[in-house]
């Protein structure tokens, strides 16, 4: 297998705090791996530069062994980076369907000229965009809702949607930032049998950032463990489970 | 030598002001992280309530002085209760700008209803003859500004150091979950910094308004130029605000003395824009600090 | 048809043209040049508004700088005209094109600031426009007339009722461009745009170049609207193009219903017509338009298209 991600030394602190201590990370293509830690142990700032909303002070990411520590959050969609949010960030005031097609649009672009003077008509692949956008919806059982405003759809379904609204970005990596949160149990096993699916069926590798431990057991290959910014621990499941390292700083207090 | 003085006293004497309704800004900003966009109205208010109370009814100067301040407070309070808290649930900041701007035509066209368009002024506090510094002259109003700015400064010293409500206030600006987590009634601080706002803009409209004379209609400028200072200061602290009055006052009148008096205010709006482009969290504060007050 | 997006709804192109219909009607039956020339004004504001309506209704940008974009609209097109000489059909070409460009002059802070910071760098913006009206354009303060009209080929607009019919016709061509787009998918990715910049990055487009586009569109219809202006009255001063135009624009844009952009011509019609059914308290103008926007922002969000559409569903239900 081979190294999809890399992540070499990254620092990064927020006003003399520092949150990120020389980070090394590697994740293999075509596994879920996942990273847990306490909160507060960075994961989500170690997730917003990768995805590069934030910059690290220093160290380097690299994507198949290309370096993109320096490219924007834009440029890092363009090679295969795709992620969800924490919060909620889907598009109030849109469907369902038509947060997809927002999705599919950076690839498939119709100029803001074009789209005044037609409309969609005469967009040379109009009808097969909808059909493409629906199938993502498919994928996570969300087709029945395709019409509705996003706002009235509960949170789980909500998380699924961004899921689908990811994927729809045809990335090679994943990024996801505690989708089970909110979720019932019910919720969680969907979820987690659609993210084997994402990982097999679609070929796309995930990095799972997550709070439910249940979750990152049954479905990551690989488990790295965040604590105050420090990597702690790295193994399979079965290992971290048991490391007595990781059960003292966090597993502890859950089990 | 005497005409760079006596620009740089009427600059002075501007800047005072504009430190006035920046400080205002800075106190709702803290708050709510909204900018109150009535600001400008506020002074007016204030100068022209104090031309009625002193000059219409003929009240002694201190008792109108007082009047006409606490009447300005208490249009910040009644605008933050009915504009500002019906509309913060939706948490729309579109909306929430445009009621403050909403509010500000309101009392302009209150104002107008109740003076009409022509400028007032009434005797400044001290009638004595101007003094001459170097051969500029200094109007002993300009005096009494200064030291009423220099009592604002302790107040505010004081306020929010040796007071529990002031120390709730600071705290509120930090981080307003925790605040209200520490049973800090959040709500009354937002009711509270508008009041204040509201005090120190009718302040300075009530001790501007014998050297330059008011009208209904002066409102968005004084605004703008308000906003300006609190930018070139940097939203967050009540002192950088306040010195970034200052800086504009004396630039302003600099500008008009030595360049070209119809420029001076474009050229404080050209200012405020190259600020909010280039250094948006002032002269004074780095943007990291900026950006840890969640600017 | 249930597809509301790749086969944008109809049924919106077809209130427009019954629109259309019954506007032009209004002009060929109304005799009165006044209230024509009323009509003609609610006209050029409700293409001004619609640029507005764009940026913060479908783009949920805020500006309170179109004043600007209208004045130097008005200005230029006016200037050309009269000091050298230019047809006047190039000239508002030219102005409106400069201004478009100008726009981008605008688009620049809109990409780093948000909100209240936004709201006050347009306003310094239109400001800055009417100083320097003030300051630097012919007649200065007073402004200056004999601007030469509009002439559509060898036929000049000279009447209210042919800037009528002019203007109104233009307006219904900008809707229903602005129709098709806020329709399309580039439509819902700039309302996308209101909802989160942030998740629009993570799709990987590039918010800076749509955001530089609406504030582009939005001032070409204004600044359009402005160079009409010019050479319907014939005469331009600063007064005309202080923010106060802009508070304005915003109350038409408000009160006719942010959420639809319906709300920009009935929004300017409304407020239009407001202050000549209001004839007896000219004086206090401000303190009315005062009281209707902050009164209508607190309790009467949804705007007046609000109101039609649930009036339409009661009492019109073949309609549904």
């Amino acid at each position: 297998m081979a190294t999809l991600l890399e992540v070499k030394g990254i620092y990064k602190s927020f006003g003399g705090h520092e949150v990120l201590k020389d980070v090394n990370l590697k994740i293999e293509e075509l596994t879920i791996h996942a990273l847990i830690g306490p909160n507060g142990a960075g994961k989500t700032t170690l997730l917003n530069i990768i995805n590069g909303i934030e910059r690290a002070d220093r160290g380097n990411i690299y994507l198949l062994n290309m370096d993109i520590t320096n490219y924007t959050v834009e440029a890092r969609v363009r090679v295969g980076l795709a992620r969800t949010f924490q919060l909620l960030e889907v598009f109030s005031g849109l469907t369902v369907l038509e947060n997809i097609l927002t999705a599919l649009f950076a690839k498939n672009p119709w100029g803001i000229i074009k789209s005044m003077l037609f409309g969609e008509r005469f967009h040379p692949i109009e009808g097969q965009l909808k059909k493409r956008a629906l199938e993502y919806l498919e994928f996570v059982n969300l087709s029945h809702r395709a019409d509705e405003e996003v706002q009235n759809l509960p949170a789980g379904e909500q998380k699924l949607l961004e899921i689908a609204r990811a994927l729809a970005l045809e990335p090679k990596i994943l990024l996801l930032d505690e989708p089970a949160a909110g979720l019932n149990n019910r919720e969680t096993r969907i979820l987690g049998e659609i993210l084997k699916k994402i990982c097999r069926e679609k070929g796309i590798t995930i990095l799972l950032v997550e709070h439910d431990m249940e979750l990152v057991m049954r479905v990551s290959d690989l488990i790295t463990v965040l604590n105050f910014g420090e990597v702690l621990a790295e193994g399979p499941p079965t290992l971290i489970q048991k490391d007595p390292r990781v059960i003292k700083a966090y597993l502890g207090e859950d089990f | 030598m005497e005409l760079f003085l006596q620009f740089l006293f009427s600059g002075i004497t501007v800047g005072a002001i504009y430190a006035l309704i920046a400080l205002g800004f800075n106190i709702v900003y803290n708050a709510t992280s909204i900018l109150n966009l009535a600001q400008g109205e506020f002074l007016v208010f204030g100068g022209l309530l104090m031309w009625y109370f002193l000059e219409k009814l003929n009240l002694p100067y201190g008792f109108s002085f007082l009047l006409a301040l606490g009447a300005t407070g208490f249009v910040g309070l009644l605008m933050e209760r009915f504009t500002i808290r019906p509309l913060q649930k939706t948490a729309d900041p579109l909306l929430l700008i445009l009621i403050t701007i909403a509010f500000s035509i309101l009392l302009r066209g209150i104002l107008m209803f109740l003076f009409g368009k022509d400028p007032y002024g009434y005797r400044p506090i001290d009638e004595g003859p101007p003094l001459i510094i170097f051969g500029a002259i200094l109007q002993r109003q300009v005096l009494w500004i200064l030291l009423f700015v220099v009592l604002t400064l302790i107040f505010l010293y004081l306020f929010f150091n040796c007071t529990m409500i002031g120390r709730a206030m600071k705290a509120c600006s930090v981080d307003k979950t925790s605040a209200s987590l520490m049973g800090i009634n959040t709500s009354q601080m937002v009711m509270l910094s508008f009041f204040l706002s509201g005090i120190f803009a009718g302040l300075a409209g009530i001790l501007i308004t014998p050297i330059t004379f008011i009208e209904y209609d002066k409102g968005p400028l004084l605004t703008i130029k308000g906003f300006t200072s609190a930018i070139l200061g940097g939203l967050g602290s009540n002192w950088g605000v306040m010195a970034g009055g200052f800086l504009l006052g004396i630039l302003e009148s600099l500008i008009a003395g030595y360049v070209h008096s119809g420029l001076k205010d474009a050229l404080a709006l050209l200012l405020m824009l190259i600020m909010l482009l280039f250094r948006p969290a002032g002269l004074f504060q780095s943007a990291e600090q900026a950006r840890l007050r969640k600017l | 048809m249930k597809d509301t997006i790749l086969n944008p709804n109809t049924k919106t192109y077809i209130y427009l043209l019954i629109f259309y219909i019954v506007i032009l009607s209004a002009g060929f039956s109304i005799k009165d040049p006044y209230i024509l020339t009323i009509f003609v004004f609610a006209g050029l504001n409700a293409l001004s508004a619609l640029g507005l309506s764009l940026l913060m209704g479908l783009a949920g940008q805020i500006s309170l700088g179109h004043n600007g974009f209208y004045g130097l609209g008005a200005y230029l097109s006016a200037i050309l005209s009269v000091y050298y000489k230019v047809p006047v059909l190039l000239s508002i070409v030219i102005a409106v094109t400069f201004t478009s460009l100008f726009a981008i002059l605008l688009a620049i802070p809109a990409l780093r600031l948000k909100g209240h910071y936004l709201a006050v760098a347009t306003l310094g913006f239109g400001e800055i426009i009417y100083l320097l009206l003030n300051e630097w354009g012919p007649g200065g303060p007073s402004g200056f007339g004999d601007i030469p009209r509009l002439y559509l080929g060898a036929i000049e607009l000279s009447s209210p009722l042919h800037f009528h019919l002019f203007v109104w016709t233009l307006f219904a061509v900008a809707f229903f461009f602005s129709l098709n787009l806020a329709n399309s998918t580039y439509g819902k990715v700039l309302r996308a745009l209101h909802a989160s910049e942030t998740a629009l990055r993570t799709l990987g487009i590039n918010i800076v170049s749509l955001k530089v586009k609406i504030f582009i569109l939005s001032a070409f219809l204004t600044a359009l609207s402005g160079a009409i202006y010019a050479h319907f009255v014939t005469f331009v001063s600063p007064a005309t193009f202080s923010v106060f135009y802009s508070v304005l624009l915003l109350m038409m844009v408000m009160l006719g219903g942010i959420h639809s952009l319906w709300g920009a011509p009935i929004g300017a019609l409304f407020i239009t017509f407001l202050p000549e059914t209001l004839r007896p308290f000219k004086e206090y103008d401000i303190l009315i338009y005062g009281l209707i926007l902050t009164l209508g922002l607190i309790f009467f969000r949804k705007g007046i298209i609000h109101l039609l559409e649930v009036g339409a569903k009661r009492w019109l239900p073949f309609l549904k």
